[in-house]
């Protein structure tokens, strides 16, 4: 997974493209830290080119969801699509986060 | 002693002595050289550095031998020698397993661009110049016996990890269904079962059970913890000891999951979860009652000749939240039905959008699969192409039928 970081005063923007899978466990993590530094009160995961994501990767999205609790702020996902949009919707996770087209 | 006289003023002492360093001082070095000066020359140069391990050959043929008798740590040797030359040498050398490995240091006169050169074609690691510099030897052979130290350190570390790993895989497969277990089933209930199980190289969160519960009925599920290696591979006991144990009483599916997701919930780290498909199977009844937590699509037929057709529902995979609710969705299940559940590996390898196989490939790849071993035969067959990679991830497929009354 290629990860493209953009900020914008208290708006976080990480544009993912590739597939999201295990081994990017520790790109996240760093993201999550990047975030948390930059302060944000929102962050957008913008999914559009993400091609595809595994359990794994689905974690990764309740990990960032647990850490936008605590750290208050409010995380979107948005544009997800194909193979991405299918598994999102098959763990139900449109109830769980905040999804956006 | 003129040539020790001579190397007194030739001090070693500014150099770090291998007795501080305990993983070298041991260090097995074998010298090799027609010359018995230049032996001994090296020799006094490595005692004085507390390398004391030393082994001496005149020739290629006699360093040969020494290699044979006690594998050394490190060899030595000159290019120009009688009966077999330090060329020769290195190739005998790296082409026997034992010493494939083994630092060798060739001494060549730093004009000899050719021997230079050549010197590593056949396998040197490395040269020392001639007339020999104390410091600079030593400065070889100490990176050297560093560098073969610390590979022998990664070698007998893989090789402790490979047997654990090995172990953990035997242990995990050992939480599947014994094939007595299933003989049983079969004795006892009018069904089929095939089911492969491959797990990826670094352990995975595949598993899948099966139990009979009372009045002829049957309980089957199966599951895939997130992520691969030894965390999901540990989750699968943590999940097998809790069903094992009775803990989930619920006959109904939907109500077992929930059981099964307060657990997890309160045993699983952040971001760690399992998708689950859980069935209850009533062979007297001919239904099935099934609930889904977001699992890849099962795959069913009701009843003899009829299509299949997936089982799709979203379902909140176990472990997440405690808010997770399930939903049981009963369906006939007669004689000639078949249930084919699998893993998602199945349809991600290669990885998604380019995976082979889909859920829709897979009910029309079944559609007139006679029996349940052929239906697992006819899932993994598009998998066994060639220039297709392995599955990075655990592969389970269970295929479950019940079998018509014999005539």
């Amino acid at each position: 997974m290629d990860i493209r970081t953009t900020t914008d005063g208290t708006a976080f923007r990480a544009e993912m493209s590739g597939r999201l899978s295990f081994s990017d466990h520790q790109a996240f993590r760093i993201l999550l830290q990047d975030i948390e530094k930059a302060k944000a009160k929102s962050c957008v995961f913008d999914l559009g080119h993400l091609a595809s994501v595994d359990s794994s990767g689905l974690g990764m999205f309740i990990i960032a969801a647990e850490a936008a609790k605590t750290g208050n702020w409010q995380l979107t996902l948005k544009g997800a699509n194909g193979q991405v949009a299918q598994l999102l919707l098959l763990a139900k996770f449109d109830k769980l986060l905040h999804l956006v087209d | 002693m003129l040539l020790e006289a001579h190397l007194s003023d030739v001090s070693s002492a500014m150099l770090p002595s291998f007795k501080d360093c305990s993983i070298h001082a041991d260090a097995r070095v074998l010298i090799v050289d027609d010359s018995a000066t230049m032996r001994r020359l090296i020799a006094w140069h490595l005692k004085s550095v507390g390398l004391t391990n030393l082994d001496f050959a005149e020739d290629g043929i006699a360093a040969l031998a020494a290699a044979e008798a006690v594998p050394p740590d490190l060899v030595i040797a000159d290019l120009a020698m009688p009966n077999m030359d330090g060329f020769e040498l290195c190739r005998r050398l790296r082409a026997d397993p034992r010493t494939a490995d083994v630092p060798i240091l060739i001494q060549t006169g730093s004009d000899e661009k050719e021997d230079r050169a050549r010197s590593f074609e056949v396998g040197a690691s490395d040269l020392i110049a001639k007339p020999i510099e104390s410091r600079e030897m030593i400065a070889r052979v100490r990176v050297h016996l560093e560098r073969r130290s610390l590979i022998n350190h990664l070698q007998e570390y893989q090789r402790r990890m490979e047997t654990e790993l090995t172990l953990a895989r035997s242990m995990q497969h050992s939480l599947l269904p014994h094939p007595d277990t299933i003989a049983a089933l079969k004795r006892d209930l009018p069904l089929d079962i095939a089911s492969t199980y491959a797990p990826s190289i670094d352990l995975g969160g595949d598993i899948w059970g099966i139990a009979p519960l009372h009045g002829g009925r049957l309980r089957i599920y199966s599951a895939d913890f997130t992520g691969h290696g030894v965390g999901a591979s540990l989750n699968t006991f943590r999940l097998h000891t809790f069903i094992a144990s009775g803990a989930a009483k619920a006959e109904d599916p939907a109500a077992w999951l929930a059981e099964i997701n307060e657990f997890l919930c309160s045993t699983l780290e952040v971001g760690q979860f399992a998708t689950v498909f859980a069935a209850v199977i009533d062979f007297a009844v001919g239904e099935i009652a099934y609930s889904l937590a977001a699992c890849p699509p099962p795959l069913l037929r009701s009843g003899a000749g009829a299509p299949f057709r997936l089982l799709s529902g979203a379902g909140y995979p176990v472990g997440i939240t405690r808010a997770a609710d399930y939903d049981t969705v009963r369906v006939p299940f007669p004689p000639g039905s078949m249930l084919v559940m699998y893993s998602d590996a199945l349809i991600e390898t290669p990885d998604p959008p380019d995976a082979v196989l889909s859920p829709e490939r897979l009910r029309d790849l079944l559609a007139e699969t006679p029996s349940a071993a052929a239906a697992l035969e006819m899932m993994l067959a598009p998998l066994r192409q060639p220039h297709l990679p392995p599955p990075t991830d655990d592969l389970t497929v269970v295929a479950l039928s019940h079998r018509e009354a014999t005539p």
